[in-house]
């Protein structure tokens, strides 16, 4: 199944990951080639079958809403690329 | 703690080549790779530069480097260690598990971080039991059945390291059943990667440079400094499988995929419920074949990903499956044996393994490095 | 302003996102508390979305989502969950939202209102769980001129629960009678201060218009960014007439969403967050789903407060009219206040609730506002309150005299009995003291008597007044009244 690079580039903007011209044709050609391996899944008859999405059946996992300490700023934005006055700074977000 | 090991980067590979420090090394063979994700590891420990090392499985990723480095490596049930900590890369799949020279000490590490964690949800409420209880007993009697669908695609050194392994629990009075069938186990690689990427895609989303990590700023507008450190901040195998989990996920696609990976998935562990009533420890190869050359599948993913195809049932399942040594091939690289076990039974594994090495005399081999 | 072609249905749904009184926030156990905090104060490695860190769901936001279903009159599910919601932004921490999709705690529910004397039944489509994002403020450089954007992370994970009503509404009016109705709930059962001006309550409307009969939906419009409840209304109103005049005149609305400009009274198109808001919604596999039992759903519905329509109709079955029940009603503090004030009143079922309504909305409701305080800030107890009024009622002291009292009884905290003995308040009924009283002023006020013996009614009240401040204000007035006509008919 053939994956264009047009989907690739859809895929990528979806994902914000930039992507060179070479990137989009090599992506293109490797992602066909994984998702034609995928193909025999189609064939599997899964009528009346549930999804799995957690190994283990656990429900009702939730905690007290008591409170713990929080992080002092300075840690809090101990890693921050950029920063001002207390904030993580980014470039402009349009609204 | 002795240090930090090496591994794919976001645990995304079976050969630990997509790592930006480089390449591992098979200290069997240093032309090599020493198998993936938790190469660094398994390499370190079978190079004796440490006893004990963690690794985290996804989809095999403690097991088969440790086959080919010729540890004992073992992946929990999910839910027994932990994931608060670890980077989140498959959370339905990830666990944590030890990597060691013989299976007492994979065993007494195991005990130590095993354990209910109120931080993490998915956590299992349920204590394992002290696991150096079932070192030293006998396994006569014990039923091992071999799935058909495994024993395709071993390479002839493989294959016979596998008989051998049959004939020896025979010999410790076992049962052997050959004729179990785990016919959905075929669709397991397409499951994985797609369940994995998907939910990796999501896991690696937090990484855009704003809050902390490698941040690219020269862009002009913020959103192509996120695209921008994006693409340079991820490895190739990690952009291609952030971008197989996105389009797996997304409109159009989300049935055909991601849905039906997960109906499958049910399929898959349904039929090991179903076996595991007529047996107790599924047995089969850990890897299709021995350490492969650095660099000889980089350029076909889908090569390196057949790599786990014995490994990734069980993880799909949520089982724990522990790797042996097994034997070495003619040119003397190790060869591993995984030995499956039931939800939450870790002691019949350790104990079976315990009585599989004791009897294969293959513990604590150690490369001339 | 253009009638509207009366041809045109216009059709509106309302989306309100509203924060949760909890103390911690919904998967970490940071304190909700922010509000005036320096930024970045209020975060930890989950909410900040370090890498290794995972949720925790807050088991009281569960409950409080599970009484706002049952108080909208919603299906609570018996099982539900938790998806990723994909996308990127500087202020989602993980680069998804833990959010609900497909299967939320609530679905199925309706909030009855009432406008221009009609009642409308609005549907509530569903009540989900969600964490709020961090939140973005703009600045611009003063050197560069270049706008920035900086992120303050305290609000991220707030939780947030979302409620979304059926396209049910038909007028503004009534959408923004619905907002008033959903507060007052929201803040009877305690879930949340539902405040608009803080935050902690924001509204997105649905607006579409359709020609009359046809059952097919018009093209529907967004519109955010408003800030009160006037807002809504007025951006409903506006976008109403917008979108008549441009079907009116054969153009087509494009499906899209408009941001209200408060200063202009406009809404404009924006360019939306996302091109395509593809979500990718896929189940959440760091938290096991929720299957709320059948016992503890009911502990939580017979733990419901009595809600404000069913208050309503008591109070009016006990005899008060549509405006003092639904002033009383209004907040639950003063229903409760109202009720627990009717029974220590306890001079039977047809007096009680009607003197417990004239004295809140009266005397009470006058020292709230000149206080600017609260009922809960009020400091008469109902019981005490309650005696001054069985005082006032039995004549032990005038109406002008309880007032007085109230005042004191306020500002000293004593009681009402200690304060009229102290003051020697009581009232003057006894008829020998008063017949007294008013022989010496009928002595003293030659002009008033004549005045009223020539027929001149209003002169007795000159006369009155006279006794009442002879009295000090504690003479029985209807006592002295007829003792002044008696004794002025005597030769």
């Amino acid at each position: 199944m053939a994956i264009s690079g047009d989907e690739v580039l859809h895929v990528a903007h979806l994902a914000r990951i930039a992507l060179t011209p070479a990137d989009v044709e090599r992506f293109s050609a490797q992602l066909s080639s994984i998702v034609d391996h995928f193909a025999a899944l189609a064939a599997v008859d899964t009528e009346g079958v549930e999804p799995t999405a957690h190994p283990l059946p656990l429900s009702n996992v939730m905690r007290a809403d008591t409170v713990a300490p929080s992080l002092p700023q300075a840690t809090v934005l101990a890693n921050a690329p950029e920063q001002e006055d207390g904030f993580f700074r980014v470039r402009a977000v349009l609204e | 703690m002795v240090g930090k090991a090496n591994m794919d980067e976001f645990a995304m590979g079976s050969s630990t080549e997509h790592s930006a420090f480089g390449p591992t090394h098979n200290p069997w063979d240093t032309s090599l790779v020493p198998g993936g994700s938790s190469g660094g590891s398994a390499a370190a420990v079978s190079a004796g530069e440490c006893l004990l090392a963690l690794g985290s499985d996804t989809g095999g990723s403690i097991r088969q480097p440790a086959a080919l480095c010729g540890n004992v490596g073992f992946d929990p049930t999910y839910g027994r260690v932990s994931r608060f900590g670890i980077i989140a890369f498959g959370s339905s799949l990830d666990q944590v598990g030890p990597l060691a020279r013989d299976v007492e000490d994979a065993a007494t590490l195991l005990d130590c971080i095993a354990g209910h964690d109120p931080r993490d949800s998915t956590s299992n409420p349920e204590p394992m039991p002290d696991l150096r209880h079932y070192l030293h007993r006998d396994i006569s009697g014990l039923r091992i059945g071999i799935p058909t669908e495994y024993t395709q695609g071993m390479e002839p050194a493989v294959r016979d390291s596998f008989e051998n392994a049959i004939g020896i629990f025979a010999a410790l009075g076992c049962t052997i059943d050959r004729g179990l069938s785990l016919p959905s186990s075929e669709h397991a690689l397409a499951v994985y990667y797609i369940i994995a990427p998907s939910e990796a895609s999501a896991n690696l989303a937090r990484y855009d440079g704003v809050k902390y990590g490698f941040s690219d700023r020269t862009g002009a507008t913020m959103w192509d400094n996120m695209e921008q450190t994006r693409a340079r901040g991820f490895g190739e195998e990690v952009k291609r499988r952030i971008m197989l989990g996105t389009y797996a996920l997304s409109a159009g696609y989300y049935d055909a995929f991601y849905l039906k990976a997960q109906k499958v998935r049910t399929l898959i562990n349904a039929e090991f419920e179903e076996a595991f009533k007529k047996c107790d420890i599924i047995l089969t190869p850990t890897t299709p074949g021995p350490a492969f050359p650095l660099g000889a599948k980089l350029n076909d993913p889908y090569a390196m990903y057949l790599n786990d195809i014995y490994t990734l049932p069980a993880s799909v399942a949520g089982l724990p499956a522990i790797s042996v040594p097994s034997g070495l091939t003619p040119e003397g690289l190790p060869i591993g044996l995984q030995l499956i076990g039931n939800f939450n039974d870790e002691g019949r594994i350790i104990q079976t393994a315990h009585a599989f090495e004791r009897a294969n005399g293959m513990a604590n081999e150690l490369p001339e490095v | 302003m253009t009638a509207i072609a009366t041809d045109f249905e216009t059709v509106i749904g309302l989306e309100v996102h509203c924060q949760l009184l909890t103390q911690s926030k919904m998967f970490c156990s940071c304190s909700v508390d922010y509000s005036g905090a320096a930024p970045n104060t209020h975060v930890c490695p989950v909410c900040l979305g370090m890498p290794g860190t995972l949720p925790v769901i807050n088991e009281r936001a569960i409950e409080f989502i599970s009484r706002t279903g049952l108080a909208l009159n919603c299906t609570i599910s018996s099982f539900s969950k938790f998806d990723r919601k994909n996308y990127h932004y500087p202020d989602l921490m993980k680069g998804y939202q833990i959010s609900q999709f497909d299967l939320p705690v609530c679905l199925g529910g309706y909030l009855d209102i009432e406008v221009d004397g009609y009642t409308r039944r609005v549907g509530i489509t569903r009540v989900h769980m969600e964490e709020d994002t961090a939140r973005l403020l703009h600045r611009t450089d003063a050197a560069t001129g270049e706008g920035y954007s900086l992120v303050d992370v305290n609000r991220s994970g707030t939780p947030l629960m979302e409620i979304v009503s059926e396209p049910d509404m038909r007028t503004p009016a009534e959408a923004r009678e619905y907002l008033v109705r959903l507060r007052q709930i929201l803040r009877y059962i305690g879930v949340s201060h539902a405040n608009m001006e803080e935050g902690n309550f924001r509204c997105d409307a649905n607006i579409s218009l359709r020609p009359r009969g046809q059952a097919e939906f018009g093209s529907k419009v967004e519109i955010k960014n408003m800030n009160s409840f006037r807002a809504v209304h007025d951006a409903l109103v506006f976008e109403q007439q917008r979108q008549a005049e441009v079907l009116n005149s054969g153009g087509t609305i494009p499906q899209e969403t408009r941001g209200w400009v408060d200063d202009s009274a406009i809404t404009v198109s924006q360019r939306s967050k996302e091109d395509a808001n593809d979500y990718r919604y896929f189940p959440e596999p760091d938290l096991p789903p929720l299957r709320l039992a059948r016992m503890w759903v009911d502990d939580i519905a017979a733990a419901l407060p009595e809600l404000p329509a069913a208050r309503d109709a008591r109070l009016r079955a006990l005899g008060l009219n549509e405006h003092e029940a639904a002033t009383i009603t209004e907040s639950r503090g003063r229903a409760e206040y109202f009720d627990r004030l009717a029974e220590a009143i306890a001079l039977g079922p047809e007096r009680s609730p009607k003197l417990a309504a004239n004295w809140l909305l009266g005397e009470v409701s006058r020292w709230l506002n000149e206080h600017t305080a609260e009922i809960d800030e009020f400091p008469l107890t109902a019981d005490g309150l309650a005696e001054l009024i069985r005082m006032s009622e039995d004549g032990q002291i005038t109406a002008a005299v309880a007032k007085d009292v109230f005042e004191k009884m306020a500002a000293t905290g004593k009681d009402a009995a200690t304060i009229v003995a102290e003051s020697g308040l009581a009232q003057i009924s006894g008829d020998d003291e008063l017949t007294e009283i008013a022989r010496k002023v009928i002595a003293a006020n030659q002009r008033a008597v004549d005045d009223y013996r020539t027929g001149k009614e209003a002169a007795l009240n000159s006369l009155m007044g006279q006794v009442m401040r002879e009295t000090r204000g504690r003479a029985n007035p209807q006592t002295v009244t007829s003792i002044l006509k008696r004794e002025l008919t005597v030769k």
